[in-house]
């Protein structure tokens, strides 16, 4: 089956103009947005509609924005529409806008326009279409792919399904790959199309090329959950043998890479819960491997295989600046900056790996200095929208549509192709240096204005710290505190002791509580938590704490309370039973693995879960 | 289940934070007790599943910090 899709010349200009305000769309854009989405889906029969819901699991608005993002970025799209219909104007890519944001992508316009209401009285806007081109969508993933001519182009369905789910991270394939159809079927009229983030159509096909054996490599790419129990009996016949691992790790390696990179759910997730219990594995390098691999699935991009990210903290608000220094030629102008970061709109919980064009300058223009051969790389975003990770790298597009890490500390290294290069040798070979660091690195983005918080600290049950009966607290008499606490310059109370702990109490079938056992222990540890999903009954309960944290915003007081993950060794709530850990004593008896600090102490009073098995049990 | 109990908590009474005490060391994992794990009975059947090995639910007792040993 095929989708055949005329291409929306009208969506074309709106998406082109990209009127972003660095906050958020204008509502107009969006309802014009929602009408020619509207439109274009007038022209696919229902059923057509209803199939491709249930082939790509994708709304038919969604995948007609997803294609016309794809067209609308290709930076000389005039171009190749001039040639079909002269008179008609196409808008100029606004690349000052896109740049500087990562809400320009399929996901994230999709969330603000599909919260567009249509009024169903009022009439659609004209569209006017490219009725001279159809674009087909192959639904029939076995399909091979036809030639390219001037009234069809082809795009395998597959390849699309990838581009959706890996948020971004291939989408430099799929722009690529469709201006390559267009530049092959227009040969003859010598158009060279070529994407926003590219300066030319040099790399064009290399990247096409490349899309096309994504596709492939995420056809073959399979971790079951066969494959898994598989691992965890060769992991668990012999532990202290490293034979099987040495060869395991390397194929680890490469599955993680793929997953990542065409965010396979199945296969994160069964990787997740291998990793995770190797996080327990004798030997210190296979240890290694697994923090680094988890890294990997978590960041949900493969950067850090390369080495770390240089992690740098700020505040939201703060100016959102990457600056770089790098060595190369003048005539190196294939750099790009990749963002992995949640949308910066607020409302789109999704993370999106975005592209950016650095602004480069020699270094000796930038600062005065001379006769150096070092670039200055920079990119100013603005300020940072919403409290998160940043994560961001410097690379580099290359032949073989290869999106090659830039590297520092490389020394003798002339041009930066020739230091990649050298690099790519190292590599392959013993020699890695590891001096040489990719350039890339994490900003952790807090709350705005968390630096001006005063915070003060108390325990629940000794908020005056005198811990006496008598003057025993609550949360009643905490928020009773607030206003003075408020008046003095407090403007955030981190409460210790708040959660449910072991009093000995009886409850009903409802939950309440009927009455104490033998007798209440009120001497029970603040720290050992029988529920940690509970606030402290005898502090006040369920109540108790939101008559407190309605008195605390009032206020505009901050609550934070202590949160451990040690859990009581008494009376502890079922749930946690299964996940206990356990060590043998000198007599060989089981004993529960008591709470400790990491230094040395342990707490009697509280005991450990095996947090290997809670997690990855828990998906 | 320790992830989600916190996110519950925290959407369920609106609080502003949370604060993990001693949060380098946590998650706490310990070496795994090999040995221990490898026993059989004295018939001869395996003492522990697979998944008590691959899970490490017997550890080593230690006073060294949670990850140990690591870079």
């Amino acid at each position: 089956m095929r989708l055949p899709l005329k291409l929306n010349l009208s969506l074309l200009n709106l998406l082109r103009e990209f009127p972003y305000s660095g906050t958020s769309f204008p509502p107009e854009f969006l309802k014009a947005v929602r009408q020619q989405l509207v439109n274009s889906k007038s022209k696919i029969p229902s059923d057509t509609a209803k199939f491709v819901k249930e082939k790509l699991s994708i709304d038919i608005e969604h995948l007609l924005l997803a294609g016309h993002i794809g067209f609308a970025k290709i930076a000389n799209l005039q171009d190749f529409v001039a040639l079909l219909q002269p008179n008609f104007k196409l808008s100029a890519l606004n690349v000052t806008d896109i740049n500087k944001t990562n809400v320009f992508n399929k996901t994230s316009l999709y969330v603000a326009v599909s919260s567009v209401k249509l009024d169903q009285a009022e009439a659609l806007p004209e569209a006017h279409y490219l009725e001279e081109l159809t674009v087909e969508l192959l639904m029939d993933e076995t399909e091979q792919i036809p030639g390219s001519s001037k009234e069809a182009i082809y795009i395998p369905v597959s390849l699309v399904k990838i581009s959706l789910s890996s948020q971004g991270q291939i989408d430099i394939h799929f722009y690529c790959y469709l201006c390559h159809c267009l530049n092959k079927a227009f040969a003859d009229k010598g158009l060279a199309l070529y994407p926003w983030i590219f300066p030319d159509a040099k790399l064009v096909p290399d990247f096409s090329d490349q899309g096309i054996a994504n596709i492939k490599s995420n056809l073959n790419l399979k971790f079951s959950h066969k494959d898994l129990d598989n691992y965890i009996r060769i992991v668990t016949d012999n532990p202290l043998d490293l034979g099987p691992l040495k060869e395991l790790l390397p194929e680890l390696e490469t599955l993680v890479y793929y997953s990542v990179h065409f965010q396979n759910r199945e296969i994160n997730l069964n990787l997740e819960r291998l990793f995770i219990a190797l996080l327990g594995h004798p030997h210190v390098e296979v240890r290694n491997r697994a923090v680094l691999f988890l890294n990997i699935l978590y960041d949900k991009t493969h950067w850090q295989l390369r080495g770390a990210l240089k992690t740098k903290v700020a505040s939201v608000g703060d100016q959102f600046k990457i600056e770089s220094i790098v060595e190369s030629e003048i005539d190196d102008t294939h750099f790009a900056i990749m963002l992995n970061t949640y949308s910066f709109s607020p409302n789109d919980s999704e993370e999106i790996v975005s592209w950016h064009i650095p602004k480069m300058l020699p270094y000796d223009a930038a600062t005065g200095a001379e006769n150096s051969k070092a670039m200055v790389i920079s990119l100013d975003f603005g300020n940072f929208p919403r409290a998160g990770f940043y994560d961001w790298k410097l690379i580099k597009f290359q032949k073989g549509g290869k999106i090659a890490s830039v590297y520092t500390g490389f020394q003798h290294a002339g041009s930066l192709s020739t230091s990649i290069q050298k690099l790519e040798n190292l590599e392959r070979g013993t020699g890695f240096t590891p001096k040489t660091k990719p350039i890339q690195g994490r900003i952790i983005v807090h709350p705005k204005n968390v630096l001006d918080l005063q915070l003060h600290e108390i325990y629940a049950d000794y908020p005056e710290g005198l811990p006496t009966e008598k003057h025993r607290g609550n949360f009643a008499k905490i928020a009773e505190s607030i206003a003075n606490y408020a008046r003095g310059g407090i403007n955030g109370l981190y409460i210790s002791g708040a959660l449910e702990r072991d009093y000995n109490l009886q409850y009903g079938e409802d939950g309440k509580i009927k009455a104490s056992l033998s007798s209440k222990r009120k001497e029970a540890s603040p720290l050992a938590i029988t529920n940690r999903s509970m606030p402290s009954t005898m502090l006040g309960g369920d109540k108790g704490l939101r008559t407190l944290i309605e008195a605390a915003k009032q206020k505009d007081v901050k609550i934070i309370l202590d949160f451990v993950t040690r859990i009581s060794s008494s009376r502890h709530h079922k749930k946690y039973t299964p996940y206990l850990l356990y060590y043998l004593d000198s007599q060989g008896k089981k004993v529960p693995f008591y709470g400790s600090d990491g230094r040395g102490w342990s707490y009697e009073d509280t005991q450990l879960l095996n947090f290997r098995y809670v997690e990855s049990r828990f998906f | 289940m320790i992830i989600q109990e916190t996110i519950d908590f925290i959407k369920k009474y609106d609080i502003d934070g949370i604060l993990i005490d001693n949060a380098e060391i946590i998650p706490q994992y310990y070496e795994i007790n090999v040995e221990e794990l490898s026993r059989r009975e004295t018939d001869g059947e395996p003492t522990y599943s697979k998944e008590d090995m691959f899970y490490g639910n017997i550890v080593l007792p230690t006073i060294e910090s949670g990850y140990w040993a690591t870079e």
